[in-house]
């Protein structure tokens, strides 16, 4: 990589140079990895983390009550008994050790257990269904040079899409990769997966679960036609290769995401700095979830007006990502309010749970997830602010929340706004600056 | 080998191109991806899944492009993705104690853990107190600023290679850069002044600055 040398270097510059060095040196090399990496590869093993990843799991289900865990393992078996009827798993290759049952067990399959099965050799079957889902059998298959991937199961909430598939046919057919995939709904819009890619970059294996954005509002709670559509498949073969496959595999089904409970928001907009914020909506999905046990969330429509023109979309939700954890490690938080925008990093959260503001999970704007939002390389087809000034956002949380009774906060301390194409100055946007607020709504959860 | 030769190797599935590219990019990789994530374990696993990832993919890589930026914008998207899921599912971080995480860890080999061990106390509750004040510094930034913090101060990277790997364009690369060094000015100059040199500590690094724009 070239030295940069197109930005001017001050003390602070260099101190954070030297800050990072000392710090990163930390972290040695593995004289084993080329070993590893090998053995990886020819094990065909799915799995993309450690062992010891799995144990950050015990602390999450501890905050959430050893009770609930219980409660969902025992009705996962009797559910999986129940649905299968006894019906002998199918066999994955590479998995059935006791250590993998063992860890599929304990293990209440959470989206990201699911995707990074922490254990080498995969799960031994379905770890997927073990929640008391919603999910519904979809069963439809479609084959592109002679691969064919099958929906097993969807699930769909006001938080998520899910979808249980597997690859079969070719030479093994032990491993795959679905770099592209996407939904398709009735309208047009295309839901690109959030697990697959770049930046979740796992080689599915077997029955695999697929986590796309969530349908809008107004396709919850009716039967919504979605297709499935893949043009790449990569896959292992026996030379130890990983040859893409190009296709067109697209698989038309239908399914009804769960309701849920949508409320109206009435509180008046606020208007701080020239920014007017409007929360409209809060749509909370049932816990229990679907196919990766995810305990329910919350997605909060706001809009916000007062926006610069050819502001780009994806710069509007920069928050702070800060996070303070307890000193036993179960507590978890945003930074303790001492972060004003006035720095740079305003940022948004949720009071819900006591003592414990949460951080958004997933924020889309303009109905797009922000990660997606770019698909072309080409910046002048990138999605801006209109005339109006005005961008909708969702805000994801994920949690058991409860309708009926009580409130949650929702609070943004500021909101960072500039404007590229305004021209630069010192290579930074002219008009770069922090809206302050702050905007805090206290959401009633139950009709007005 | 050169790197284009063992890519190539690794595009029709020989895996002896892995060596060359992991001995050359190894490091800087792990390093990389444990200042975006501030956890040792989740960044050798980003790292090893980056190489294997590697692999796999091998064959989208276009040979005329440089291997670099392509590799360290798979890790760091990783790294993103890993963290985005982690929030998502509220997974937390146990605080372990530094020295028994990497006692323990894999990596560590026996000379470097004996070093550790035998690290003057004093010394060593130094640096760790410093990078757990950094970490916690950086941990105020958006994933987005603090990686294009990373990005141009630990790898050295231009604004074109930055963009690169954070997939924006060079104004929006700019503008996280601009506004994570703000930050994590006063960030440290709140909490962890100690953390800086005398001179950095007040406002007249704003008038250094602008005398250094001019």
């Amino acid at each position: 990589m070239s030295q940069s040398n197109d930005f001017p270097h001050d003390p602070f510059e260099e101190h954070v140079t030297d800050l990072l060095s000392r710090t990163a040196r930390v972290a040695r090399p593995n004289p084993a990895l080329g070993q590893q990496v090998r053995q990886r590869l020819t094990n065909d093993s799915r799995s993309l983390s450690q062992p010891r990843s799995a144990a950050r799991f015990w602390p999450i289900m501890t905050q959430f009550g050893s009770i609930a865990v219980a409660t969902l393992i025992v009705g996962a078996v009797v559910a999986v008994l129940l649905t299968q009827g006894g019906k002998a798993p199918r066999h994955i290759v590479g998995a059935g050790t006791g250590p993998v049952a063992n860890a599929t067990a304990t293990s209440a399959p959470m989206h990201d257990q699911a995707c990074n099965d922490p254990t080498p050799g995969g799960p031994t079957h379905y770890p997927y269904t073990l929640p008391p889902d919603h999910s519904v059998v979809i069963n439809k298959s479609a084959t592109s040079n002679g691969l064919r991937i099958t929906l097993d199961r969807a699930y769909a909430d006001a938080t998520q899409t899910v979808i249980l598939l597997h690859v079969t046919g070719g030479a093994t057919a032990a491993h795959y990769d679905l770099p592209n995939m996407f939904l398709t709904d009735a309208s047009g819009k295309q839901y690109p997966s959030i697990s697959n890619g770049d930046a979740d970059s796992l080689g599915y294996r077997g029955d695999s679960i697929a986590l796309f954005p969530p349908l809008p509002q107004s396709e919850l709670g009716a039967p919504q036609r979605l297709n499935f559509t893949s043009g790449q498949l990569t896959q292992s073969a026996s030379t130890g290769a990983w040859p893409t496959v190009t296709g067109a595999w697209s698989i038309p089904f239908t399914i009804t995401p769960v309701a849920g409970t949508t409320i109206t928001v009435t509180l008046p907009a606020q208007t701080h700095d020239g920014l007017t914020i409007q929360v409209e909506s809060v749509d909370i999905a049932p816990a229990g979830g679907g196919l990766d046990g995810l305990n329910g969330g919350a997605r909060i429509h706001v809009r916000i007006s007062g926006l610069p023109q050819k502001m780009v979309l994806t710069d509007l939700p920069e928050f702070s990502t800060a996070f303070w954890e307890g000193p036993s490690g179960g507590g978890w938080s945003s930074s303790p309010g001492t972060m004003p925008g006035a720095m740079g990093c305003p940022e948004l959260d949720l009071q819900y749970f006591p003592g414990q503001p949460l951080l958004p999970g997933i924020i889309e704007v303009n109905g797009d997830d922000v990660l997606s939002l770019h698909t072309s390389e080409d910046p002048t087809t990138w999605p801006k602010v209109g005339p109006s000034g005005t961008a909708d956002m969702d805000v994801l949380f994920y949690g058991p929340f409860k309708t009926g009774s009580g409130s949650m906060t929702l609070t943004f301390d500021g909101i960072r706004i500039s404007t590229p194409e305004s021209g630069m100055v010192n290579g930074l946007p002219k008009d770069l600056r922090v809206a302050h607020g702050p905007w805090i709504f206290d959401i009633p959860l139950q009709q007005p | 080998m050169e790197e284009v030769d063992a890519i190539r190797l690794c595009q029709r599935g020989d895996m002896d191109g892995l060596e060359p590219l992991i001995e050359r990019y190894q490091a800087r990789a792990l390093q990389l991806t444990y200042l975006l994530t501030g956890d040792l374990s989740l960044a050798e696993d980003i790292t090893q899944d980056s190489f294997v990832l590697v692999f796999r993919r091998s064959q989208q890589f276009d040979l005329a492009r440089p291997f670099g930026p392509w590799f360290f914008r798979i890790a760091t998207n990783m790294a993103r993705e890993r963290l985005r899921s982690r929030r998502r599912l509220r997974e937390v971080t146990l605080d372990s104690d530094l020295l028994g995480e990497q006692a323990n860890t894999p990596t560590m080999d026996d000379g470097a853990a004996r070093r550790l061990l035998t690290l003057d106390p004093a010394t060593y509750a130094e640096q760790a107190e410093e990078r757990a004040a950094l970490f916690a510094a950086l941990d105020a930034l958006t994933q987005k600023q603090r990686e294009a913090i990373i990005l141009r101060y630990y790898l050295g990277c231009n604004d074109q290679e930055c963009a690169a790997i954070a997939g924006c364009r060079e104004g929006a690369f700019r503008v996280r850069l601009h506004g994570g060094l703000q930050a994590l000015k006063q960030v440290l100059r709140k909490r962890y002044p100690w953390l800086l040199p005398a001179g950095l500590s007040t406002d007249s690094l704003e008038a250094q600055r602008n005398v250094a724009v001019e």
